[in-house]
């Protein structure tokens, strides 16, 4: 009887420093994530909307859906090219020149608001500013449904997916879903804010403290290092004054939306994501290199001159966050 | 006639029932219900998001919180609320309206006044928060100046407290006097950050007040009330409701009884005429074997009758040979007592009386015949002439008495036989007889005569009585058939005699019927020749 009773406290005691010794090794192995103002993108599974993502990138490449079969969204938002066009300003139907910088669509569905001056809640209604755009596709919703119904297999795609078949809000919701598929998860950066500290080099890391202790993290935060707020252009410094050049409607900013003297200028803070690809910077594309975007931010909007040292780790810094290409993207080969 | 009304009566206060219940129901559907579960929800989540919302803002103001993904998160998520309840306002119907539109309404535009209010309080906060944290770095350097530590230890001082113009003044006295690169951009931030804190205060007392609490409570406690009141209302009707479908329920008992009694009543009834019907039965039978027994009786009776109608008949001619002897006899006593003995008289008159008793010996004979033929003698072959003979016999007295002839026409041979019951036979003869002599003894014509023809056909003798009578009445052919029925006077007849003879005939397959093809009224019936099986 005692004899069991021991055999059975050995037992206990093994089983107990067993469980202590796994969960040291694994603490040890696994790192804690670290709790920065800045998240890693979110791993979210569209396998089970494949139908609607694939329909939405037939959409976003589709040259019907402009006035004159030229333009399609891929056109200023190359899924090649970081998701934007390289350009500082796009180029619509008829070689029209825009008037604002085409931001990246990668990661667009994790900010707060679409546009530069915020006048889009969802990206469904993002669909509705290129489209009718007299400089950027120059279309009617009307033509476009048409010209779509007369292709057979979007008339088939749709009927097989929403209830209601093809109509402009299908048409919306698509381009939506795709673009919402369009994250860039595993940035160097990420990484490092998941627990792994040999992500970033030494540099790369003074850089991001340096990021911080500047004040860029106060507007460039949250899980797309931006896109959830609005903020004045030239809060320490006159910059539409300094760049010269007539003031364009776009500069006006949020002022264009809610009428209010203090919205102008004011615009959505842009994510700073894959932000090495996306040249040229800021919304009137007036900055051709990272190194001079850093500088200028930090003259006009956090009143700091910047050293070339501290310039040279925060733009290190900016080009960990670099994700991979949106899956959906590199499975047909593009990068 | 009093059954249908109550029934009809029945079924109307049925319909009544259902249609108060119908209308009760909808009626008592408390209109509310459908989005009642879902305001509340609403609610919640409105008191939820605003807590959650006040908290958040408390801590970006305390420096806290620096990712502002959860302050957006919450805003849409009021945003979503305010959608919710501006939708819910379209449901409701005119008198709803008037009570909670307006409410609602002024809750939603003061969420959405705010949340640009938020917009700013974020914008604001960001840009106080990078001067205010330049400033510090400033102060708490190694090398820092006095005034440097002063300004700081001023916005520490404003960060807890209100601005104070008289530290305002200072700080600017004082920057007015500086003018070295670091300088100008400390005096770009100290104006800032003093310039912001008032903003964020103002902003930030926007966020964290408590009316919106106050206003979503007020709200609640409205639509509680209200649905209160609904479900009052609702809840009599639901009553009346309940009371009339205990009602119906009492009604449709009532019904399924009446139902069951009268498919049991039914049952009843069909066994009762089942019984009935097999004891009228019973009844009809015994009353069907009683009328075979009389008309047995009758038929015996009649036979009776007949016998006595014939026994008449027999005396009487028993009593004519009878007389000749006896006449005879006292002739011949009245030449023995004159000592005549006249051998001639002697002779015929001796001849005479043999002749007549043998006569009688025959007629008694017939009569032992026909008195045996009452024990129900089996049809036998017997000599057709036979037949005619011995009825001929007894009605010669009858014959002689009212000077009729009797004639015969006989087709067939003489030793032909017929199977029969003789004696029956012989009593239709002798009634056919009878009804021809009466016949004739009536008529006014001259001729006086009975023929009896025999014939043969298909293996039947035809025997046919006709008289030289006058005829029978259309109007009675039918009848003289028939029992009872006598064109005599009571003394002379029974009225059976036809319907018996009738009788006989069709027990031995035949058919007794007048022949109108003749023009003196023939009596004919048929008899199965020996040959025929």
């Amino acid at each position: 009887m005692e004899d069991l009773l021991l055999r059975r406290r050995d037992y206990i005691l093994k089983l107990v420093l067993f469980v202590i010794g796994q969960v040291i090794g694994v603490s040890v192995v696994c790192a804690k994530p670290l709790n920065e103002p800045i998240k890693p993108i979110p791993s979210i599974d569209f396998t089970k909307r494949s139908d609607e993502v694939k329909l939405g990138r037939m959409l976003f490449e589709e040259t019907l859906l402009s006035k004159d079969n030229s333009i399609s969204c891929s056109s200023c938002h190359d899924l090649s090219r970081g998701g934007a066009d390289g350009k500082s300003h796009s180029v619509g139907v008829n070689g029209s020149v825009g008037g604002i910088n085409a931001p990246s669509v990668f990661n667009s569905g994790l900010n707060f608001r679409q546009f530069w001056d915020g006048r889009a809640v969802s990206l469904e209604d993002q669909v509705d500013g290129p489209v009718q755009h007299p400089k950027e596709m120059g279309a009617k919703w009307t033509g476009v449904v048409e010209r779509l119904k007369q292709r057979d297999d979007y008339v088939k795609e749709f009927n097989k997916i929403y209830p209601d078949g093809l109509n402009k809000k299908n048409i919306k919701k698509a381009i939506a879903t795709f673009e919402r598929a369009l994250l860039t998860p595993n940035a160097k950066f990420d990484s490092f804010l998941k627990g792994n500290s040999k992500a970033l080099t030494s540099l790369e890391k003074i850089g991001y403290k340096n990021f911080k202790s500047y004040g860029c993290i106060s507007c460039h935060q949250g899980v797309n290092v931006g896109g959830n707020m609005y903020q004045t252009m030239g809060v320490m410094g006159q910059y539409f004054v300094d760049r010269g050049g007539k003031l364009t409607p776009a500069d006006l900013g949020r002022f264009n939306v809610t009428k209010v003297e203090s919205d102008k200028h004011v615009f959505r803070v842009p994510s700073l994501r894959n932000v090495e690809l996306t040249a040229p910077y800021f919304h009137d594309g007036s900055v051709a290199t990272l190194e001079e975007a850093v500088s200028k931010m930090a003259k006009y909007q956090l009143g700091v001159e910047l050293s070339q040292e501290d310039q040279g780790s925060i733009v290190k810094f900016l080009k960990t966050l670099t994700g991979e290409a949106p899956v959906i993207v590199s499975k047909k080969g593009k990068k | 006639m009093n059954w249908l009304v109550k029934n009809t009566i029945f079924l109307f206060v049925c319909m009544v029932t259902l249609s108060a219940l119908v209308f009760l129901y909808i009626k008592g559907e408390n209109r509310l219900n459908k989005s009642h579960q879902q305001i509340l929800t609403s609610f919640s989540r409105a008191e939820n998001l605003e807590a959650l919302l006040r908290i958040d803002v408390l801590k970006v103001k305390n420096f806290m919180l620096s990712n502002y993904d959860s302050i957006v998160s919450t805003s849409e998520g009021l945003e979503q609320v305010c959608q919710n309840f501006r939708k819910y306002t379209q449901k409701l119907n005119a008198q709803d309206s008037m009570i909670f539109r307006k409410p609602i309404m002024e809750y939603c535009n003061y969420v959405s006044k705010r949340l640009i209010v938020l917009e700013r309080f974020k914008s604001s906060n960001a840009i106080f928060r990078n001067s205010y944290n330049y400033l510090q770095k400033l102060a708490l350097q190694k090398d820092s100046n006095k005034e440097m530590t002063f300004i700081w230890s001023a916005l520490v001082y404003s960060r807890m407290h209100t601005s104070d113009s008289s530290v305002k003044k200072r700080i600017n006295d004082m920057m007015v006097e500086k003018s070295d690169a670091e300088s100008s951009f400390a005096s770009l931030h100290t104006l800032k950050v003093l310039q912001i804190k008032k903003e964020i205060d103002e902003l930030g007392a926007v966020m964290l007040a408590e009316k919106s609490d106050m206003m979503l409570m007020k709200l609640r406690a409205e639509y509680f009330q209200y649905y209160e009141e609904e479900s009052k209302k609702t809840a009599r009707y639901r009553s009346a409701l309940f009371g009339f479908s205990v009602l119906f329920f009492i009604l449709i008992i009532l019904g399924l009884i009446k139902l069951l009694r009268a498919s049991s009543a039914l049952r009843y009834a069909n066994t009762n005429l089942e019984h009935r019907v097999q004891k009228r039965t019973k009844d009809l039978e015994e009353s069907n074997k009683r009328v075979l027994e009389q008309q047995k009786t009758i038929v015996s009776s009649s036979k009776l009758a007949a016998i006595g109608e014939m026994s008449g008949q027999i005396a009487h001619e028993m009593n004519t040979p009878l007389g000749v002897i006896s006449l005879a006899a006292s002739s011949l006593k009245k030449k023995v007592a004159v000592g005549k003995y006249d051998e001639d008289l002697f002779e015929k008159k001796l001849d005479l009386i043999l002749k007549v008793t043998d006569k009688l010996s025959r007629i008694i004979e017939s009569v032992r015949k026909l008195s045996k033929g009452e024990d129900g003698e089996e049809h036998k072959a017997v000599r057709v002439m036979d037949l005619i003979e011995d009825a001929a016999l007894l009605c010669e007295g009858c014959f002689k008495k009212y000077n009729i002839e009797l004639k015969t026409n006989i087709l067939i041979n003489r030793d032909e036989e017929a199977i029969c019951h003789s004696t029956e036979i012989e009593q239709v003869l002798i009634n056919l007889f009878s009804n021809a002599i009466d016949a004739v003894r009536w008529s006014s014509k001259e001729e006086k005569w009975v023929m009896v023809e025999v014939t043969k056909e298909n293996g039947q003798i035809c025997i046919a009585v006709s008289d030289s009578g006058d005829g029978v009445p259309e109007e009675i052919q039918g009848k003289i058939f028939e029992p009872k029925f006598s064109t005599k006077s009571l003394a002379d007849g029974t009225g059976f005699g036809l319907a018996l003879s009738t009788q006989i005939i069709e027990q031995h397959g035949g058919v007794l019927r007048l022949d109108l093809n003749k023009e003196e009224t023939t009596f004919v019936f048929n008899l199965s020749l020996k040959h025929a099986a």
